[in-house]
């Protein structure tokens, strides 16, 4: 058992960051969250409701609502970018060209990308292929946003990119977002809250600051 | 004992990925769009193989023929057995055979990679439902494609047994059509053509079933390339063993 007694409730327009080492399982209560995942037991609710009960229906209309940053961005690579980001918009939402155009072009200039419409996934760099699976994700205008180690793997700079991306996107968007991530630059301009994860549950929880402050070896180690 | 039992559980899974086929095919949203493109990259891409494949098993079947007929003095029997032989077994099964080691490795190792870096995710999490998207186009393709390969196959091998035939002695084209038409009935172009359908719909559904339940890390990928066909090839040979004894039953 990977998760022992999570409990975690994340207000509404909030950023939290979900901290803790490799293989702790971080990446598991995303995948509970968005239902790829069962819990084998206890509740996970959602907009007020327990996903594991939702009807196929509901379910869909959840997933809607909320989006998920994968870790490699996971853009399909038989698209082009334009192709990767109408997929989800044609599928939901009869959109008529024009506007479908409109929307894509919009979602890469917010982040940054609007002259890579027609580059195919090969041709972009990590960083490059994470902001495409981002525009992707707020294509949707998700009110959660879910975020699977967005800046692993990407040189500093390019990471502090990224998570001022999120920032920026969150500020502007008022969604809530759940971060997980050891990237402790990610952490800080990320953050509103911290919950900090060791062996399946969560020993601490608190803004920046507080965290920084414990005197956890654990959670010390994080910050040297 | 393990191995025994791992085997029963996968046929199970194979058929219920079946018969959520059949479930995913019937409700909307239909992808033909994708259904089209992915007829157009399994089916027409393959065609120049299947038609070298084609001719030559008719050159071939023709060469080997006509010295043991010839020395019976029964070399106006080639027409015959080479259309009787191809369109019944030899066509289908080869054809078959082939399209597995190119289509089956091919959906194999495409979905396989689309699980392994999360692209089969990224379409559940986006409320997208990857099966009708991914499968359903796939296993359609195959299934109408495949049939549509081997008539095309079987057409060319008869035509490569006549250009063996035109070398070896002077065949008249029409004599030769006439003669390798005239002896086949209902009963030896039905059956043979129904078998095909379950060839393609083998072919498709056991490369989607192995890519799609790929497990994490590149490696897998190549097995389930590699399983899906060797899995589609044992299953094409025992189906035409089945659909054999039916169609002699019947």
């Amino acid at each position: 058992m990977i998760l022992k007694g999570v409990n975690l409730a994340v207000k509404k327009g909030e950023t939290i960051v979900v901290l803790g080492k490799s293989g702790s399982g971080k990446s598991v209560i995303l995948q509970c969250i968005i239902g790829l995942i069962k819990p084998d037991e206890g509740v996970i609710k959602v907009f007020g409701k327990d996903i594991n009960t939702l009807g196929e229906k509901e379910f869909l209309d959840f997933r809607k609502r909320t989006g998920f940053l994968f870790q490699s961005g996971a853009l399909y690579d038989s698209m082009s970018v334009r192709e990767n980001l109408e997929f989800p918009l044609k599928r939901h939402y009869g959109l008529e060209s024009k506007e479908l155009n409109s929307k894509v072009e919009n979602a890469l200039r917010e982040v940054g990308l609007a002259d890579a419409i027609d580059k195919m996934p090969s041709e972009l760099s990590g960083g490059m292929r994470k902001r495409i699976g981002l525009a992707r994700t707020l294509i949707l205008q998700p009110e959660i946003l879910l975020y699977d180690e967005p800046t692993t793997g990407l040189d500093p700079g390019t990471s502090r990119e990224i998570s001022g991306l999120i920032r920026g996107v969150q500020k502007e968007r008022g969604m809530t977002s759940v971060v997980i991530t050891h990237d402790m630059e990610c952490v800080r301009i990320t953050a509103d809250r911290i919950a900090v994860l060791k062996e399946g549950r969560f020993i601490k929880t608190g803004n920046y600051e507080e965290v920084k402050t414990d005197g956890d070896e654990f959670i010390k180690s994080f910050f040297e | 004992m393990d191995n025994i039992r791992g085997k029963i559980i996968e046929a199970g899974s194979i058929i219920r990925f079946s018969l959520r086929f059949f479930r995913e095919a019937a409700r909307p949203p239909f992808e033909i769009k994708e259904t089209i493109r992915q007829f157009y990259f399994l089916i027409v891409k393959s065609l120049p193989l299947v038609s070298i494949t084609g001719l030559i098993i008719g050159l071939t079947l023709a060469l080997q023929l006509k010295p043991t007929l010839g020395s019976f003095g029964a070399d106006a029997l080639i027409p015959s057995l080479l259309s009787v032989s191809i369109l019944r077994e030899i066509g289908p099964v080869i054809i078959s055979l082939i399209c597995a080691g190119k289509m089956g490795s091919a959906i194999g190792a495409e979905l396989g990679s689309m699980k392994v870096t999360e692209q089969i995710y990224a379409m559940e999490v986006s409320a997208v439902r990857p099966f009708s998207y991914l499968v359903v186009t796939r296993v359609v393709a195959a299934t109408i494609g495949v049939p549509l390969l081997i008539v095309f196959a079987n057409s060319l091998a008869l035509y490569g047994g006549y250009i063996a035939m035109k070398l070896m002695s002077d065949t008249n084209l029409r004599l030769y059509f006439t003669i390798a038409l005239d002896v086949l009935g209902f009963d030896d172009v039905l059956p043979s053509f129904v078998k095909t359908f379950f060839f393609g719909f083998t072919i498709g559904i056991v490369g989607s079933f192995k890519g799609y339940n790929c497990s994490r890390g590149t490696e897998s990928v190549g097995i389930a390339a590699n399983a899906s066909v060797v899995l589609a090839s044992l299953l094409i040979i025992l189906i035409d063993l089945i659909m054999v004894q039916i169609s002699t039953l019947l």
